[in-house]
């Protein structure tokens, strides 16, 4: 029987793609007798999800209050100054 | 017919110096989540206007300003996701990870086998917050170049095949680096949020 170890990395590859058959069998067996690798892949499952959720997000949902510095703000206008005057 | 003023949000992008006011924060938190670093958010978001403003002849007035520069900045996080991860993998196998080794013990059993979370959901407002800062938090953790690899995967729209190709990562070295992102990630937000009881407290929403 596969490892812990092992089931885990093919818990994580299962999120993104079909496994080949005889590794999806190893782990389905696995996990049929492991409890503990049958949690992981369900909250595994979440972590992901929520990952996916936090970068799905824009600016203005993620409650952040860092910003764009005052020197990074008049970098920027000036350079686009200087794009606008080029033309 | 007069048409009524549209909201400023609506206007045709002509004044780039607006820009910087109206939506440079927004498009500096959009890049800094994804690529974790001050400069280089700030950079993008320069890169961002500039491209803008050059291409700002194919603005199609029937999308608002800001989607049209998050669209464009979106994709200079990706450029910039791809080549951070082409710089720092090689063709070979990935290395070993002691601190994912570390996990397991010799013979591949967990050392903490998961146990079950007591109920996860985040409730309020308040708790929201909490809870997305801890996922922040926990992704800010991840070292840098495992970090790349999760968030150019999670932002890509694209088959397996041409993800590795474009950042110059093997697939095998790419489920590695995502199993071993989720791992820590998982083992982060277990201690920092899910394996902790989130009752509603009273006065929670006191000042």
């Amino acid at each position: 029987m596969i490892s812990c170890h092992r089931a885990a990395e093919l818990t994580s590859r299962e999120l993104d793609q079909r496994l080949p058959a005889l590794q999806e069998l190893a782990v389905g067996f696995h996990r049929l007798l492991c409890p503990g690798c049958r949690r992981y892949r369900d909250q595994l499952a979440e972590v992901n999800r929520v990952a996916g959720e936090l970068l799905a997000a824009e600016g203005d949902d993620q409650p952040d209050a860092r910003t764009l510095t005052e020197d990074a703000r008049e970098r920027i206008r000036h350079a686009l100054r200087g794009e606008a005057a080029a033309e | 017919m007069t048409l009524p003023p549209t909201p400023h949000l609506d206007d045709p992008p002509t004044d780039p110096h607006l820009w910087v006011d109206r939506h440079g924060d927004y498009l500096f938190r959009f890049a800094l989540a994804r690529v974790g670093r001050r400069e280089v958010a700030e950079d993008l978001v320069q890169e961002t206007l500039l491209a803008a403003w050059r291409g700002r002849a194919g603005f199609a007035g029937n999308a608002r300003e800001r989607s049209w520069l998050t669209a464009i900045l979106k994709r200079k996080v990706i450029d910039w996701l791809r080549r951070a991860v082409r710089e720092r993998t090689t063709q070979q196998p990935e290395g070993a990870d002691e601190w994912v080794d570390g996990q397991f013990t010799r013979l591949g059993e967990w050392r903490k086998s998961p146990k079950t979370w007591p109920d996860p959901t985040p409730g309020a407002d308040l708790e929201r917050e909490e809870f997305w800062a801890a996922v922040r938090g926990c992704s800010d953790k991840l070292p840098a170049r495992l970090r790349d690899v999760f968030f150019l995967w999670h932002l890509e729209d694209r088959p397996t095949a041409e993800v590795c190709e474009t950042a110059g990562v093997t697939a095998n070295n790419l489920w590695v680096m995502l199993h071993r992102a989720r791992l820590r990630l998982w083992r982060c937000l277990t201690e920092n949020w899910y394996g902790q009881a989130h009752p509603e407290p009273e006065g929670r929403n006191a000042p």
